[in-house]
């Protein structure tokens, strides 16, 4: 057989096989190719036209590994992501406790105490916002040990104290910890990341500040501030960094760090336990004792001496009739009396005018009182009956007496010493009483006045025109004095006197005195009086009187005894 | 001197003297009472092996035929583990081979001691040397006794070479 022949017989048994090892073949190539472009895959990679396209496929298959890593094994993003998150929250927290610093000043601003006053002046002597100064009083604390204990095994990683602290087994105290943050997360806590962070022992606490693999438990006395577990925020990060694969021989270098953090950060905030004087604030404390014992001082002599004015302005007061004081208050210069008074008693600006209250404004608040005061009850006999001065009282303290002679007394007097007598006992023995005073008085006026009526003569027995208008009221006069004395029963002489000028000679004149005297009867006779029964007399005046005036007629009124 | 710890897990049924061994073998830091209340008390002991120093932290757990969540997580980061068990009280040793059982699943398997306790009670043990012998897995099988010490030394400071 040929070679052509044995292809030929070939080709007819295994053409399908040739046909699929040349595809395979073609493949093999494809691929071979394929590798030897592996290496120059980075630079196809970083070719900024590929990005969109390799982003696109990749995200699905990546996206779901990192679900599923999360899901899994959440402890390997913890580790990843807590450097970076630490510091964030770090960050929060301080802008956070910046704000509550301002809210802090803005509100302590307005409060006024010795605390406050004290925390003021530190502020001001140091410099320090007044916020922080509050705080840093408020939150005392010290921080006692820093245990760094490994999560799982509760195995002491490393340890520091602070001085003065209680000594206990350390490594105990790291396991029984932890077993105790085990048994609560177990068996309180419903969730697998929610772990114990904090434990009250009186005034101890423990915080427990934990990174992925380990955690620091901090055993602190009293109350620290947020800058402090910002620290101890801090020293977790760099202590958890330092954290070796195997922990061997870890303790040394850890526990240096949480020695020279306690050195730094926890002594300069500790309590203030320093043994030297504070001679700055015991010469501030000295000075503000002054002051404030001069200013007690004071106030205390300041108010003595206002309760002894007090004392006397209250004597001065109630020694005025009528009043009694209940309260007293000095204001400045304005006198506050409330109390009860009687309305006879002395006004507010009438006490006010008292010489012993001199400088000050009385104000009462008053209520009535009906007072039984001798001063008071005479003064209100001598209002209600309208007592002349020359009636005399006197008050026993029961029986009011009235003395003396009470001229023209009021007609309704007999009634009001009636009223007066259903509350009060009187004695009137020693009282006159001269209902016919007013009486004689006007009789004494009117005759009086009569007898300054002159009606003048121009000749004879002719009137002068200009005193013929005193008739009338010489008719009013005569009848009341007629009046009167019918009265009173006084016995009363009325002469006609005539007068006449020096010239002339006696009969003459007697005639013309006689016809003016007769005139001036006839005249009042027209006017309703009857004086058939009054003398006449006849006088001739000397020269020195001018003759004009010596022509008239007169009335004298005489009451022989 | 930087001296290591290791943490070593004692375990066992209820009774069986785990807590007496440990009073033999340490001083006592913390109250019995832990025990009852969180289920575990952790004391120390600092032991000499060769030339180095080693700080024993030994996790006392209550007595218990199975791990409950907080035994679980009380067994993480154990080094060594010794198991009690009760010669006058077969069925410890079956809690034992329990115990040993799920602590290897969950921490992998860690260099463990067996210590047969009451061992002063030799004429009311129900278990024998051969059902010591049956089990594996163990460094060393101690008989020993709370009550007289025997062999409570002994036994801890083999799991401290082991541990070290």
């Amino acid at each position: 057989m040929s070679d052509v022949d044995f292809d030929r017989l070939r080709d007819l048994l295994l053409a399908d096989e040739r046909v699929k090892q040349d595809a395979l073949r073609a493949d093999m190539r494809a691929l071979d190719l394929r590798v030897l472009e592996l290496p120059s895959l980075p630079g196809a990679l970083e070719k900024p036209d590929n990005v969109p396209r390799l982003s696109k496929a990749l995200a699905p298959p990546v996206s779901e590994a990192l679900r599923q890593i999360a899901h899994q094994n959440p402890g390997f993003f913890v580790s990843i992501l807590f450097p970076i998150i630490g510091p964030i929250i770090r960050r929060a927290i301080a802008d956070s406790i910046g704000a509550l610093l301002k809210n802090l000043n803005r509100t302590l601003e307005h409060s006024f105490s010795w605390q406050g006053l004290k925390w003021r002046i530190e502020a001001a002597r140091t410099g320090v916002s007044f916020g922080r100064i509050v705080l840093k009083h408020s939150l005392a604390y010290r921080i006692e040990h820093l245990f760094w204990i490994e999560s799982g095994s509760g195995l002491l990683l490393a340890h520091a104290a602070n001085a003065g602290a209680l000594q206990a087994d350390k490594d105990a105290v790291a396991g029984m910890l932890t077993a105790i943050a085990d048994f609560a997360r177990d068996a309180v806590l419903t969730q697998a990341s929610e772990s114990l962070d904090r434990v009250e022992l009186g005034e101890l606490s423990v915080r427990l500040l934990r990174a992925p693999e380990a955690y620091l438990a901090v055993v602190i006395r009293g109350e620290p501030n947020a800058e402090v577990f910002a620290g101890l925020a801090e020293l977790v990060e760099a202590l958890h960094q330092e954290l070796p694969a195997t922990r061997r021989d870890y303790l040394v270098p850890a526990e240096a760090r949480l020695n020279a953090w306690l050195e730094q950060s926890g002594r300069a905030e500790a309590l203030r336990q320093d043994d030297r004087p504070p001679w700055k604030a015991l010469v501030v404390i000295a000075v503000l004792a002054l002051m404030l014992g001069s200013w007690l001082a004071w106030d205390l002599w300041r108010r003595t001496e206002k309760d002894a004015e007090l004392v006397r302005v209250r004597a001065v007061v109630e020694s005025a009739s009528g009043i009694s004081v209940s309260s007293l208050l000095l204001e400045g210069n304005v006198l506050r009396v409330s109390g009860r008074r009687d309305p006879l008693s002395p006004s507010d600006r009438e006490l006010a005018a008292l010489p012993a209250l001199k400088g000050y404004a009385v104000t009462g608040d008053w209520r009535t009182l009906i007072s039984w005061e001798p001063d008071i009850v005479q003064a209100r006999v001598r209002r209600n009956l309208s007592l002349p001065p020359e009636v005399l009282t006197e008050f026993d303290g029961q029986t009011l007496r009235l003395r003396g002679v009470w001229r023209a007394p009021p007609a309704a007097l007999d009634a009001q010493l009636l009223a007066l007598s259903s509350w009060l006992q009187l004695d009137t023995t020693q009282l006159t009483l001269d209902r016919d005073a007013e009486a004689r008085a006007q009789l004494r006026e009117l005759s009086t006045r009569l007898m300054r009526y002159a009606l003048h003569f121009s000749v004879d027995d002719q009137p002068r025109a200009e005193d013929l208008a005193q008739l009338d009221p010489l008719a009013r006069d005569l009848k009341r004095l007629q009046e009167l004395v019918r009265a009173l029963g006084t016995p009363v002489k009325l002469t006609l006197v005539a007068h006449a000028d020096y010239t002339g000679t006696r009969a003459i004149n007697r005639r013309v005195t006689t016809a003016r005297a007769d005139w001036l009867r006839a005249e009042l006779r027209q006017r309703g009086l009857d004086l058939a029964q009054a003398a006449s007399e006849f006088r001739i005046d000397p020269p020195d009187v001018a003759r004009e005036r010596a022509r008239r007629v007169r009335i004298v009124v005489a009451f022989p005894p | 001197m930087t001296i290591s710890a290791r943490k070593i897990c004692l375990l066992g049924d209820f009774a069986v003297g785990k807590t007496s061994l440990v009073a033999r073998f340490i001083m006592n830091v913390f109250s019995d009472r832990y025990l009852t209340t969180v289920g575990v008390k952790v004391d120390t002991r600092e032991v000499q092996v060769g030339t180095e120093s080693l700080k024993l932290v030994i996790w006392d757990l209550a007595g218990t035929a199975q791990l409950n969540g907080a035994g679980r997580a009380y067994v993480q980061g154990a080094h060594g583990v010794i198991y009690v068990c009760d010669l006058t009280r077969r069925e410890t040793l079956e809690s034992v081979h329990t115990l040993k059982a799920s602590i290897d699943r969950l921490i992998g398997v860690k260099p463990s001691i067996l210590l047969a306790n009451k061992s002063d009670l030799l004429d009311r043990a129900e278990i024998q040397d051969a059902d010591l012998a049956g089990f594996e897995g163990y460094l060393a099988t101690h008989r020993a006794s709370a009550k007289s010490g025997e062999q409570v030394e002994q036994a801890f400071r083999a799991l401290a070479e082991a541990v070290k």
